[in-house]
């Protein structure tokens, strides 16, 4: 991803010295769903995820010329946006103190790597293109397409302990094509 | 601390992508544009009230501080002041630059409200006293009636230009003064202390004779000092100090010279003492109502006996 976060920094600094709105779209398309999903594990809601997202990329474009980004713009928006949920959670338990609790802790316990929706689509793609073809297939009907297995087993004439079989097949061999980019659970021993 | 695998985590790498892709970015990021287009407004409305602040506060404080004194100078010059002093008073006045001035009677003296750059101009019709404040820069005329122009940058001087007579004079007292004469061939002469000038009003001529600078200006203290003064010029005076009319009847009278000095005197008192040392008489007149319930003045009437 290293080559890909130049890119975004050239984009900012487009943004920050040229007022390039342009650039300024550019990036708000690329990281704007990522960052909701990540925002909503906070929130809980996705209209809330959505205005704390955009508020934080209101932010940033008021005020780009007097931002310092000392790390990537990815781990800058990651913290500004977390930033933000927890300061809007902590308002809401203000607001409503012996409400329930809130979902601050099962968050913490969330993996806080961000993978763009290219991303995700460039790293899942190719490890799709590593499975057998009928494997792929009952995979993506099931996966992507909702279908169930007995659906999918329908649609390509096999029993739905094939498909079955299929799936965590195409699991297995998932889990270990995608292992650098699979969210690790951070353990304290 | 060691890293393990997540059991979930494949199935939230899918879940994560299948989750992007129902969040639809570009109508968000026209919500985003609204915004940030109404803030720029906003901001350019403001920047833009601050540029006209700024054209116009220089323009204001220029106005406040350096154009409107000058306007309202110009406009206080052209109002002028005239004081104007009664038969037998001594008025004392000060002019704008601290000058002061004794209007001896029946004077008047016109000066501005405030005087320009140019100089200090101040118009006199009669008698009158100047201890000018000293000012290099700026000149300080006296015009006269007949366009006699008294000009000194500080000094102390008489000027006598009654217009019923038929000679002004200008006696220096103190420094230097010019005196020109606006009628005829343009002349100019300049006072040393103790001179006097003497302009006739018909030629235009002036011609300074040596003066005794007490004598004539005696009047500003109340007194009056008469060194062989010629009885007509004597009744012109009296007749100006006690508002009466002096009349002379004989023109031997007009040839006597008297040396006197007058201080707090009534008329009669005056004319007793005339009468005592030359051979005259003189009668006062019974002052006259007019139908408007206002009095002639007195006549004095001087015979030879």
């Amino acid at each position: 991803m290293k080559e890909k976060d130049t890119i975004y920094e050239n984009l900012f600094r487009k943004v920050a010295f040229q007022d390039d709105e342009q650039a300024f779209k550019e990036l708000f398309l690329e990281f704007y769903p990522a960052m909701c999903v990540f925002a909503v594990r906070y929130t809980a809601q996705k209209e809330t995820a959505r205005d704390i997202v955009q508020d934080v990329f209101f932010k940033i474009w008021k005020n780009r010329k007097s931002m310092n980004i000392t790390t990537s713009f990815r781990n800058f928006l990651v913290t500004s946006v977390r930033n933000n949920c927890t300061d809007y959670l902590r308002r809401q338990e203000v607001e409503n103190r012996y409400g329930e609790k809130s979902t601050l802790s099962a968050a913490h316990s969330s993996p806080e790597e961000v993978y763009t929706l290219k991303e995700l689509e460039i790293i899942i793609g190719e490890a799709l293109e590593k499975l057998p073809l009928n494997v792929r297939e009952a995979f993506v009907m099931n996966r992507f397409n909702g279908m169930t297995y007995a659906a999918v087993a329908d649609k390509m004439e096999v029993s739905t302990k094939t498909i079955e079989a299929y799936i965590s097949k195409a699991l297995k061999i998932l889990r270990t094509e995608l292992r650098d980019y699979l969210p690790l659970l951070l353990l304290f021993l | 601390m060691i890293e393990k695998e997540n059991p979930d985590s494949l199935f939230f790498l899918l879940e994560n992508y299948e989750k992007q892709k129902t969040i639809d970015a570009p109508a968000d990021w026209e919500q985003l544009q609204k915004r940030i287009t109404a803030d720029r407004n906003r901001r350019l409305f403001f920047s833009y009230l601050r540029n006209v602040a700024a054209v116009l506060l220089p323009l204001f404080l220029a106005y406040q501080y350096a154009l409107y004194p000058i306007l309202k100078e110009n406009r206080s010059t052209k109002e002028t002041i005239t004081v104007t002093s009664a038969p037998g008073m001594v008025t004392k006045t000060v002019l704008p630059d601290g000058s002061e001035v004794w209007l001896n009677a029946l004077s008047s003296l016109t000066y501005p409200q405030r005087f320009t750059e140019k100089g200090r101009t101040v118009q006199l019709s009669g008698e009158a006293y100047f201890k000018v404040v000293s000012d290099k820069k700026h000149r300080f005329n006296v015009e006269t009636p007949r366009n006699m122009v008294v000009s000194a940058y500080g000094t102390e001087f008489n000027v006598n230009a009654y217009e019923s007579e038929t000679n002004y004079e200008v006696t220096l007292a103190n420094g230097h003064i010019e005196v020109s004469s606006g009628i005829g061939p343009k002349a100019t002469e300049v006072l040393v202390v103790d001179e006097k000038a003497v302009l006739h009003v018909e030629t235009g001529n002036i011609h300074v004779v040596t003066a005794d600078t007490y004598v004539e200006t005696a009047w500003k203290d109340g007194k009056m000092v008469f060194r062989r003064e010629k009885l007509d010029k004597i009744a012109e005076k009296l007749s100006r100090r006690f508002g009466v009319d002096i009349r002379l009847e004989g023109n031997r009278l007009k040839g006597y010279e008297y040396t006197a000095t007058f201080t707090d005197e009534t008329l009669e008192d005056i004319l007793d003492l005339l009468k005592r040392s030359a051979p005259i008489t003189y009668t006062i007149s019974k002052q006259k109502q007019l139908y408007n319930e206002t009095f002639t003045r007195r006549v004095v009437t001087i015979k030879s006996k």
